[in-house]
């Protein structure tokens, strides 16, 4: 297989365990944006909770803008999951699988990654999710200094340098923290984010 | 974000203070499966879905939530739709999500409500579902309880008005510019007007120090657009559920936006800020800068509306864009945009015209002057 075929593959599978995984929470649909973001988020955090140097979402590249990250290969991705009639449009224009037949296949670690990233965000409900993502580290270094490159999603980016912190203060200050898993943290964390929208300190 | 410091002795106090409250709710138990978050996290998409006034709880055993049957978001809300559900608060269901009982209870307040269901959790999990949110209780622990929010903080957020509703924000706004602490700023000062009057005047007299702080009493401060600009910024900032970007944003032709907000989806909403009247120069020795209504319209219209293509033009989605005028001139005048004539709307500047509208003028009167 063609490494563009294979990437545009590996795309269009995550996004249909995306839209599987949210319908499994009760989401009926979700906008073309939202979908971006979800994946940058997936990316951006993975090696925070996963101890190894290779990115299972490697393949994204995203580029900044002022309304969130973008990748064009999911971009392409959706336009391709839209031609072959497997995502449909609502009313309101947001993407939904057009049957429930169609379900992620392949890699379990993959799967439960999204899983994790969208139990998540399944808390705070999709409006949320640009929130979340003008509030990632990375992401509002890139804007706040008008960079216009690709974003930096190494194993060691800013946003898993600033989780790592977080996670180290818990470990500094706590005396037991033996039943904290990384999941949690990363559950702490999305929380202290949220405080920080709530109480308008973003 | 960026520059959240997790290093401080405050941040590390405070998770300190709340350690009892952290283990609770990181112990291991049935609330990290995969089941129980699924089903939660139904019930919260249940929860934002629909106007929920009143208090439900959803009980249902720990045995009961391993054995959870798969894809049940549609069998959930259609059960929970039904009038049983919906006359009936306590509601005990198995894995396959089959009601089992259904009552009515009246717990009198929240603290024995609380109280209650602490100990109800003992025997079953209880997601309650309450008009601010789904809280859940497991093994006689609050386990779901937020740590780095308090519900006030939630329930102060969710009442804040998002972007529809904009236009009422501007009416709560033009209140806000008739108290004194909020106006005052964009004024000279007595002082100021009085070293102006030494300038203008030779020797003046006490009588004509007053005349000319009365004749002068709308005379704005030195390049007023600022204050008034993060005046509307601070306040949209407080009181619109939305973010109101902190600094002003630059279009790729380098000109400069005033106030750009995003909605909860990301979609774009600009405000350009102007104003009419009179301002002292940077020096304070001499009048500064005069604008009129004829300064806005049409001019200002069709700058903000030429934004409007460039964002387009830049594959920016523009929901919205609005002209805001600060009216600090003397006498009470028609609105600066009373009438536009869209002849002055050349090229293709007409297709981006339906996405402008016009705030009516934001009157800034001195009152009472300092």
């Amino acid at each position: 297989m063609k490494q563009s075929t294979k990437e545009l593959y590996n795309s269009n599978n995550d996004i249909i365990g995306l839209l599987q995984l949210i319908k499994g929470i009760g989401w009926q649909s979700i906008r073309e944006q939202s979908i971006q973001r979800t994946l940058y988020l997936t990316k951006v955090l993975y090696t925070f909770v996963n101890d190894e140097n290779e990115n299972l979402f490697s393949d994204y590249y995203f580029s900044i803008s002022i309304t969130g990250p973008y990748s064009e290969l999911i971009n392409r991705s959706i336009l391709d999951l839209k031609v072959r009639e497997i995502l449909t449009e609502d009313i309101e224009g947001n993407l939904k699988l057009s049957q429930f037949k169609y379900k992620f296949e392949g890699d379990e670690k993959k799967f439960n990654w999204l899983k994790t990233i969208v139990y998540i965000l399944g808390i705070y409900g999709e409006n949320k999710i640009f929130s979340f993502t003008i509030n990632d580290p990375l992401y509002k270094e890139a804007i706040e200094t008008n960079s216009q490159k690709t974003l930096d999603t190494s194993p060691e980016n800013k946003t898993v340098k600033t989780l790592n912190e977080f996670k180290a203060a818990f470990e500094e200050t706590l005396n037991d923290i033996s039943e904290i898993s990384k999941d949690e943290y990363l559950e702490l964390y999305f929380e202290y984010v949220f405080s920080k929208i709530i109480l308008r300190e973003e | 974000m960026g520059g959240f410091n997790f290093r401080t002795d405050s941040f590390k106090q405070f998770l300190k203070d709340k350690e009892s409250q952290i283990h609770i709710r990181t112990e291991s138990g049935i609330q990290e499966t995969d089941n129980f978050k699924n089903l939660h996290r139904c019930i919260a998409t249940y929860h934002r879905e629909r106007p929920i006034q009143d208090f439900t709880a959803i009980l249902i055993s720990k045995d009961e939530i391993s054995n959870l049957i798969t894809d049940f978001s549609d069998k959930l809300f259609k059960t929970l739709d039904e009038n049983e559900c919906i006359i009936n608060n306590h509601l005990l269901f198995d894995g396959n999500l089959d009601l089992i009982k259904v009552e009515r209870k009246e717990i009198k307040n929240n603290n024995d409500a609380r109280k209650y269901y602490l100990e109800l959790s003992c025997e079953v999990c209880v997601f309650l579902i309450n008009p601010k949110g789904v809280h859940y209780f497991v093994d006689g622990k609050d386990v779901g309880e937020a740590i780095f929010f308090t519900t006030d903080a939630l329930n102060t957020y969710n009442e804040l008005k998002d972007i529809t509703k904009i236009i009422e924000i501007f009416d709560e706004y033009r209140s806000h510019l008739k108290v004194k602490n909020n106006y005052y700023k964009f004024f000279a000062s007595k002082s100021t007007k009085s070293s102006l009057c030494k300038h203008l005047i030779d020797n003046p007299t006490k009588k004509q120090y007053e005349d000319f702080n009365n004749e002068h009493k709308q005379l704005l401060e030195n390049k007023p657009e600022d204050r008034f600009r993060d005046d509307l910024r601070m306040y949209l900032t407080k009181n619109l559920k939305a973010t109101v970007l902190s600094k002003e944003y630059i279009l790729e032709n380098f000109k400069r936006l005033d106030i750009f907000i995003n909605d909860d989806f990301g979609e774009l909403y600009l405000i350009e800020v102007k104003w009419v009247g009179v301002s002292i120069h940077s020096l304070g020795q001499k009048i500064g800068t005069c604008y009129e209504a004829k300064d806005i319209n049409p001019n200002a219209v069709l700058q903000t509306v030429d934004y409007i293509r460039q964002l387009n033009n830049e594959r920016k989605n523009i929901k919205l864009a609005y002209l805001a005028v600060f009216d600090a001139r003397n006498e009470d005048l028609p609105d600066t945009v009373d009438v536009f004539d869209e002849k002055h709307l050349i090229e293709d500047l007409s297709k981006y015209y339906p996405r402008f509208k016009k705030i009516p003028d934001f009157k800034v009167i001195n009152q009472h002057p300092s």
